[in-house]
């Protein structure tokens, strides 16, 4: 039954994305209204799919990195949505999805074991820190794909090839502040997570959990994006470089978070 | 019956010789002459557009010339080349011309000349039906290809195109400084773009009498400040004009660079100039364009255009076939249950439809049997009314003694025979429409009844001292004259204001 509403939510999310694609070749309005209200009803039928798992298990979908996964694309798909709504500019909505698209495909295709998952995890301290941390992650996703089409946008401009970005894409300043604000909520939400998850490392770990690989590809990332938190306030990073960072940030939350917890053994199970 | 449309090319006329020579005594002329019901004439830049309709005669090529010549002798002749297009391609032309997706030269800012020369013509009563039908029919097609595709967003100017450039760089250009050196001919559109856009603060380097072209030349209001000759460290667009300029050699971008934390910084080089790779890679938030660059850009926006325009092409063949049948049918007689030929009843439908959209009081005219109430249904199906009652009332056919009590109703007891409460006319067509025929028929004391609820909105039911309001629309119409009634004291002034 669960597996049946991940299709039906990737299905969704796919038919949204080739509205958004659609759009964002030829820019019709139709299209445009067309491709909103179809990603609002896979936002819908994303969250129905996380109470309903709520329902069935009685803990947030967080404890395994397919469940954390589905979590982590419905925060990044509500807070890509709330910024559309406020700016009206959907511009973004066809790359954004087609990375959401990614993710779902992952979860949908890796086959769904239903692990023991250790009473411990259904506490809510870690519920609180995994959650927080994926908010994080959502805000960084949201950062790096603000910076992949800034990127693109710059080359147009700066070889005078004026295309399909250039006649698409909002401005250069535009693309700044989004990464901007989602890099200052990320930080937020993964410094408060991280937070949590020390505080509840030392309660429950007894082992040495300082040398885990993933908490140190953690402080990494987090390094990368107070670098760029600090550069942007002192003017130093802007423009193109400091959307090569956000892309850069994101890539090493990737390998963080599909990579590392993975295949090197620690203390995190992802 | 046919539709002809005629575009010629006289030799160097322009806009402003046209308008006076084309004023409408000429077109009258032109339209006797020629036996035509309708004709629009449309500016352009240099050159004339004129669509003729008639039902009857069907003027020859040479015929029109020969009148056109005739007319306009003084000032057009002679006509150097003519193009007829009859048929559907003229009323495919005439599409295309209101939408001003015309993209021959002579036809700049075709969409506001084409509206103004439309609005003339109308006032002027030159135009009936039929290019009022186009005409309406052209405004509903700009609004889908507005709606629906690109094709008025792409810019095909230098200025636009640059502007838009900036705006992708910048967001807003309200903040901005310009700095511009010397002074070329392009520059105007440049800088009158970019003050449209939002720009405020412009600077100035190089000599005075560059500095007097440019502010001489430029169509806005530009606050140029004489600046030294020096980049300035606020400037963030910097239009060069001076091939020999020293003003932005890497010192000084360094400098500006560093003093703006590294701020996008965009450069307009109109002397054909192009900077080396090294200094692009260098200043990464520098843009260097020089106007090759830029129409290189239009071309592409012209293909893009041209792409948009194929698909907007089925648009107008099926609005050109939607015109046919129209015109082919009785449908174009016909209004709400109305049916009238004549332009007079065209004039009248297009009356109906305008103030059926508004509460106003409405008085029809005219003699016995022409159809008044049909007017007044009319006016109350259009109207937002349309799903409230609509209640007639002839006042000449109620005795008077009883109009009072029939328009305003009467409560139990206030005279012989009221056994019990009853609600009025008016009460009846409450959130509706009344239509009082007959209206020269109402009593002295009823008009001052009348005149209270216009101006009041309540009305007082016979023997009861409460008023009651009600939210009516009133329709009156009459067969006699009111404003001699008026005179002879028969109707009051204060109700009848002209």
């Amino acid at each position: 039954m669960f597996l049946i509403f991940q299709w039906l939510v990737l299905v969704i999310y796919a038919i949204s994305t080739v509205f958004y694609w659609q759009d964002f070749i030829n820019h019709k309005s139709g299209e445009n209204k067309k491709a909103q209200k179809w990603f609002i009803t896979a936002v819908s039928a994303n969250f129905l799919q996380i109470i309903y798992f709520i329902v069935e298990t009685g803990r947030i979908p967080i404890a395994t990195v397919d469940e954390a996964i589905g979590t982590f694309v419905w925060i990044t798909a509500t807070l890509y949505l709330a910024i559309e709504f406020k700016l009206k500019e959907r511009s973004q909505g066809a790359l954004i999805l087609s990375v959401i698209l990614l993710f779902l495909l992952k979860t949908v295709m890796s086959p769904h074991t239903p692990q023991e998952i250790a009473p411990i995890l259904y506490d809510i301290k870690f519920e609180l820190h995994v959650f927080a941390m994926l908010l994080g992650y959502s805000g960084f996703t949201l950062s790096a794909m603000s910076g992949i089409l800034h990127l693109l946008l710059y080359r147009e401009i700066q070889k005078k090839e004026l295309g399909i970005f250039f006649r698409r894409l909002p401005s250069l300043a535009y693309f700044e502040r989004i990464s901007d604000f989602a890099i200052n909520f990320g930080l937020i939400f993964s410094t408060l997570g991280f937070a949590l998850g020390f505080y509840f490392a030392t309660i429950v770990w007894t082992v040495s959990f300082y040398l885990d690989p993933k908490i140190i590809t953690v402080l990494i990332t987090s390094l990368i994006y107070f670098t760029y938190f600090i550069g942007r306030k002192l003017g130093a990073i802007r423009g193109q470089r400091a959307a090569l960072l956000s892309v850069v940030g994101f890539i090493l939350i990737l390998f963080s978070f599909l990579i590392v917890s993975q295949l090197i053994p620690g203390a995190h199970q992802f | 019956m046919a539709l002809k449309a005629l575009k010629f090319f006289p030799q160097k006329v322009r806009t402003s010789i046209g308008l006076s020579a084309f004023g409408t005594d000429g077109l009258k002329e032109v339209q006797r002459h020629l036996g035509l019901d309708e004709i629009l004439l449309v500016h352009g830049t240099s050159c004339m557009t004129l669509f003729m309709f008639s039902e009857e005669i069907v003027p020859q090529k040479e015929d029109i010339i020969e009148t056109l010549s005739h007319t306009f002798k003084e000032t057009i002749s002679p006509v150097t080349e003519a193009q007829l297009i009859e048929g559907q391609q003229a009323v495919s032309y005439f599409f295309i011309l209101a939408n001003g997706m015309d993209n021959s030269s002579c036809q700049q800012n075709s969409v506001k000349s084409f509206v103004n020369d439309f609005t003339l013509a109308k006032q002027s009563a030159l135009i009936g039906a039929v290019i009022q039908r186009l005409f309406q029919r052209s405004i509903w097609l700009h609004e889908r290809v507005r709606l629906n595709t690109n094709y008025f967003n792409v810019n095909l100017d230098i200025s636009g195109i640059f502007c838009e450039l900036s705006g992708k760089i910048f967001e807003t250009l309200n903040p901005l400084t310009v700095q511009v050196e010397g002074c070329l001919p392009e520059t105007h559109s440049v800088l009158d773009g970019l003050y449209r856009s939002g720009c405020r603060r412009f600077l100035f380097s190089g000599d005075a009498e560059d500095f007097k072209c440019l502010v001489e030349k430029c169509a806005s209001p530009l606050n140029i400040i004489f600046y030294k000759n020096k980049l300035s460290d606020e400037t963030d667009i910097f239009i060069n004009n001076n091939a020999g300029s020293t003003l932005l050699d890497i010192a000084s971008l360094k400098h500006r660079m560093a003093g703006k934390n590294n701020a996008p910084f965009l450069i307009l080089d109109s002397t054909g100039k192009s900077y080396n790779q090294k200094l692009t890679h260098k200043f990464y938030s520098a843009y260097f364009y020089n106007y090759t660059d830029l129409e290189r850009a239009i071309e592409k926006n012209k293909i893009e255009q041209e792409k948009i325009f194929k698909e907007v092409a089925p648009w107008i063949k099926n609005e050109v076939d939607k015109f046919y049948a129209w015109l082919s049918s009785d449908s174009r007689y016909r209004f709400m249950g109305i049916i009238g030929r004549s332009p007079k009843m065209q004039n009248l439908f297009e009356i109906i439809s305008r103030i059926s959209q508004t509460d106003i009081t409405v008085l029809i005219q005219g003699a016995s049997g022409t159809g008044k109430e049909l007017v007044s249904h009319a006016v109350h199906k259009l109207s937002s009314r349309a799903q409230n009652p609509f209640v007639v009332v002839n006042c000449g056919a109620i005795p008077e003694n009883l109009l009072e009590s029939e328009l305003f109703g009467h409560v139990r007891g206030s005279f012989t025979g009221a056994v019990s409460d009853k609600k009025g006319m008016f009460f009846e067509a409450d959130q509706g429409t009344i239509f009082l025929d007959e209206i020269a028929e109402l009593p002295q004391q009823l008009q001052v009844k009348l005149l209270r609820f216009l101006q009041e909105g309540d009305i007082k039911p016979v023997g009861s001292n409460a008023t009651l309001k009600v939210d009516v629309r009133v329709i009156a119409a009459t067969n006699k004259n009111l404003y001699e009634m008026v005179k002879q004291g028969g109707f009051r002034s204060d109700l009848f204001i002209v």
